[in-house]
């Protein structure tokens, strides 16, 4: 059986240090799911940022959770990981209180599922929402926040009780939300025994009470919980011979309570509070109840009555569905808004004796749920939640590459490069001008067989759009409705080249179609002041995926993507005339079936050298997860380029090792880039540490002049292009901002460059970008609006 | 079946939550726009295109609990209550730098980015030294130290 990756966020458990309620059950589950041989668990815990997570080493974390020893962190450096790098066959599971970390949600979800991660969210119950008078201000917009990320992008739900399945529901109905498929698991309740002389026996408070002539209520004192109903109840039950025991901590908003007690004419005699009960005080105090009182007014599940049954104690419950669920026909319920329904409960157990007795002895002989058994449980709802994936037929063979293009040229000098490193592709479909074909047959004898549809019978009389992008993607869907395409098969460029051998598990791996990103389309910010047409296009897939509510991954890896015609087809349907409007055909494609099909596609990191032509023309949203094919430039294999020295034509002889020679300077280059990120975080945090504020530039209206507001100094990698963000006020948006950058001996490094705040492209923060040459040096940034001027000197290191 | 966007969604399932507390007569610890733009809010940062819009009252709670990640206090709320009527620029300059000097601000250390107006022009290289910057308990500890102490601590952290 394949392993379910499993990948589960224990911030709060591992911050707690005591472990109670959520934390105890994250705590047994976890601990069991560790051993469970179908399910490779990673462990993660928040980092200072808030937007990664460490790795907790397994065996740190079971030496701390069960024998009590060093740390759930571990001692050596830990390994870090950010959303983006949870496998997207995986599946994320919260089952620590996630509605409490700083890395919201809501924030954290839509990264995971645009990726077609799987989210699976344990929902305790939906109080906060239901009842929302009952929790601390904090919790309770903490919890909203988490309820809305999780009824948006939960691929599963588990509840630990039927009651809390109906309240999703009830709450999805109200919303007019289809509610998330749910699982309902019920807890363990068999925790380790605790000693029965852990702690000392609280001797004074059982002077005062008689076996079985008391009450007791077990837990934090919080509104929720209804103690007022017993305290309420003292009196009638004292003229009964029966006391009242509170046991527990004094929660959130209950110092009045406190006080209540503390004045109550009872108190001391047939009333009493135990705050901080020791282990032992605690398990007497079951063993000698009359009964335990739960008179709570909503629960996620109810477990101080598994815990009554336990120590064979007889319960009196709330009667709410949830209670009813967990104390079955062994508690005796009542309506927990009135004390003489309690009081009838009560005059119930003591009027027969003999009956009373029997029930002591039913629940003696109770056990409760195991907690291997809720994992057991928890792990199959796991593995079904990771497998609804994987729907693409694993005897698919996919034996055709399609390529559009009207250069014979570049196609021929690729040609040799897939012939010899896919040998799974048979054939390949060139579109392409009729007057192309002949010279293209004539020259190539490879074992790839090509075939022709060409640009005339692709056109059909259509008239072809003049922008390029736009142009791209209506002759890609023409091909898809017209050209004798395989349902599904590797498009392709003209100058995608292989630089190693590249099975089709590359595109089609675990039923499932890998789709390539490059990039995050909400961060790509384009050639400021001068977009080209592909910015123009990116912006434009961006806005129609945000309209749509779908993931919005740049696609447009350059290298050769995994299509399906049907779905390439359907999508057509679901965004009638989308052809003509300049969106990016791969960008449209695959976030609409990451969106609409996730079962068939993965979305992963792109794995090509190339893109961008140079490392340096724009910071890189995320790096290539391996560098399998090259996006070929020429201009990359002059003198002083990165591929100088090499051969830029296929050499069955030295491909390998130029191959490997590739890639060693690539991923160098990678390297500088990432190093320069560094650099630029480690100054960023300087600033913000000493000014609370990012580097930025601002230019701001003072008595109603324009005045700049520059960083005194600036630090910029050489041979990296940086951004810095820069705000205007309204009033000067129009203006032209103009800057440059000077060495200390007034060469002009960076040319003049313009920034019109208002002329940024929507959705596009303005920025100035400095795009620094490869050598140290010391200079000045001038910025000038009309005839205020501002400098700012700048240090550009390596 | 309706569709929601995330905002959406969020602002929706507040006001049903809205609707219990009232029916339980009691009010939102916040209103519905600050609600939102917490729900919306990235780990990592503030941006003030997020808050900026704000009307004062909301502005004052949002950056309570964006920067220092925690709702305004009723001491803080007193205090700020008759600068609520200030210009907006004027309340949220006086919010955004009294937060970001505070001690407790020195913890979160949450960066605010894209604000329109200069919050501590001048004051920058002041900042870099100044006893805020530094954790509360290593301020008190020097201040408990004798002077000729005091010297040398200044003298190894470079201050002298």
């Amino acid at each position: 059986m394949a392993e379910t990756r499993v990948y589960m966020d224990l911030s709060r458990l591992c911050l707690t240090t005591f472990t109670s309620g959520i934390q105890r059950v994250a705590k047994e589950i976890v601990l069991r799911l560790l051993r469970e041989p179908s399910i490779s668990l990673t462990l993660l815990a928040d980092l200072p940022t808030h937007t990664a997570w460490r790795v907790l080493p397994q065996e740190a974390f079971i030496r701390y959770y069960t024998e009590k020893e060093g740390s759930p962190y571990g001692t050596g450096k830990p390994q870090i990981i950010r959303p983006e790098d949870i496998p997207t066959d995986a599946v994320f599971f919260d089952i620590d209180s996630a509605w409490n970390m700083p890395m919201h949600r809501c924030w954290l979800f839509p990264k995971l599922k645009e990726r077609g991660v799987t989210i699976v969210s344990h929902l305790y119950d939906l109080i906060p929402v239901t009842e929302p008078q009952y929790f601390h201000s904090m919790t309770m917009r903490q919890f909203l926040s988490w309820t809305t990320a999780v009824l948006q992008y939960a691929d599963r739900v588990i509840c630990n009780a039927e009651a809390t399945k109906a309240a999703l529901h009830t709450l999805c109905d109200q919303l007019e939300l289809a509610p998330p498929p749910c699982t309902v698991i019920p807890l363990g309740a068999d925790f380790a025994k605790k000693a029965a002389d852990t702690g000392k026996l609280d001797t004074v408070l059982f002077e005062k009470l008689t076996p079985q002539r008391y009450l007791l209520m077990v837990g934090t004192v919080e509104p929720r919980k209804n103690h007022k109903l017993l305290l309420d109840a003292v009196e009638p039950l004292a003229a009964r011979g029966i006391k009242v025991v509170f046991a527990g901590r004094l929660g959130w908003n209950m110092d009045g309570f406190a006080k209540e007690i503390s004045k109550h004419p009872k108190n001391g005699s047939d009333l009493f509070f135990v705050q901080g009960p020791s282990d032992a005080t605690v398990q007497a105090l079951y063993q000698n109840a009359l009964a335990v009182a739960f008179p709570t007014k909503n629960e996620g599940f109810g477990l101080p009555i598994v815990e009554a049954f336990c120590n064979g104690t007889p319960v009196l419950a709330s009667d709410i569905p949830v209670l009813r669920e967990v104390g079955g026909d062994m508690a005796d319920y009542f309506d927990n808004t009135s004390v003489d329904s309690l009081l009838e409960a009560v005059d119930r157990l003591l009027a027969d004796p003999e009956a009373y007795q029997k029930k002591r002895a039913a629940i003696a002989a109770y056990r409760p749920r195991t907690w291997d058994a809720a994992a057991a449980d928890m792990a199959a709802a796991l593995r079904k939640a990771g497998s609804i994936r994987g729907t693409v037929p694993a005897d698919l063979r996919v034996t055709q590459m399609v390529v559009l293009t009207a250069r014979n040229d570049d196609l021929l000098r690729t040609l040799p490069y897939l012939d010899a490193c896919m040998p799974f592709i048979e054939r390949m479909l060139v579109c392409c001008p009729e007057r192309n074909i002949a010279a293209l047959k004539e020259a190539w004898h490879g074992r790839i067989r090509l075939s022709f549809f060409t640009d005339e019978q692709l056109l059909d009389g259509a008239e072809l759009p003049k922008d390029h992008s736009t142009r791209n993607f209506f002759l890609r869907c023409l091909m898809m409705r017209r050209a004798p395409l395989d349902d599904v098969f590797i498009m392709t460029d003209d100058d995608y080249r292989p630089l190693m051998p590249v099975t089709q598990e590359v595109f089609l791996k675990n039923g499932r179609y890998q789709a390539y990103y490059c990039y995050d389309l909400r961060k790509w910010r384009g050639t400021q002041g001068d977009y080209t047409s592909f910015d123009r296009c990116m912006f434009r897939t961006r806005d129609l995926m945000t309209e749509h509510r779908m993931p919005a991954l740049m696609y447009a890896s350059h290298q050769p993507q995994i299509i399906d015609r049907r779905l390439f087809l359907e999508m057509l349907d679901a965004f009638p005339g989308v052809e003509t409007t300049g969106a990016d055909e791969w960008g449209t494609y695959f976030n609409y079936c990451i969106a609409k099909h996730p079962e068939m596609f993965a979305a992963e990191r792109f794995v090509t050298t190339g893109w961008p032509g140079s490392i340096s023309d724009w910071p890189l949203w995320c790096q290539p997860k391996a560098l399998l094919f090259e996006n070929f430039y020429d201009v990359l294999y002059a003198d002083g380029k990165i591929f100088a020295g090499m051969s830029s034509e296929y050499n069955a002889d030295t491909f390998a090792a130029e191959s490997a020679e590739k890639q060693r300077r690539w991923i160098a280059e990678l390297g500088k880039q990432s190093a320069a990120a560094a650099q630029m975080r480690t100054y960023a945090e300087m600033l913000r540490d000493s000014t609370g504020r990012l580097p930025e530039f601002l230019l701001t209206m003072q008595d109603g002049q324009p005045v700049f507001s520059v960083p005194e100094l600036l630090y910029l990698p050489a041979g990296a292009v940086t951004r810095m963000p820069f705000s205007a006020d309204p009033a000067v948006c129009q203006t032209e901002i103009r800057y440059s950058i000077s060495d200390d001996r007034g060469n002009r490094i960076v040319q003049e460059r313009t920034l019109v705040p208002e002329a940024v492209a929507p959705g596009v923060p303005p920025e100035l970008v400095f795009p620094m040459p490869p050598y140290p040096f010391c200079g000045i940034l001038s910025l000038t609006c009309g005839e205020i001027t501002a400098n700012c000197a700048v240090s550009c290191v390596e | 079946m309706k569709t929601y966007t995330d905002d959406a969604l969020a602002r929706t399932i507040y006001q049903l939550a809205a609707q219990r507390m009232q029916a339980a007569g009691k009010q939102m610890p916040c209103s519905e726009a600050v609600f939102s733009v917490m729900t919306g809010a990235a780990p990592d940062g503030v941006s003030y295109r997020q808050i900026g819009h704000l009307e004062n009252a909301d502005f004052l709670e949002a950056a309570y609990m964006l920067l220092l990640g925690r709702p305004l206090d009723e001491p803080s709320r007193k205090t700020w209550q008759s600068s609520l009527s200030l210009p907006k620029q004027a309340l949220q300059t006086l919010v955004l730098k009294t937060i970001m000097q505070s001690g407790e601000y020195q913890k979160s250390r949450i960066p605010l980015t894209d604000c329109p107006f200069p919050l501590f022009e001048g004051e920058q290289k002041n900042l870099l030294i100044s006893s805020q910057a530094l954790p509360e308990r290593l301020v008190r500890i020097y201040q408990k130290m004798p002077r000729f102490m005091q010297k040398l601590a200044k003298k190894a952290a470079g201050k002298e």
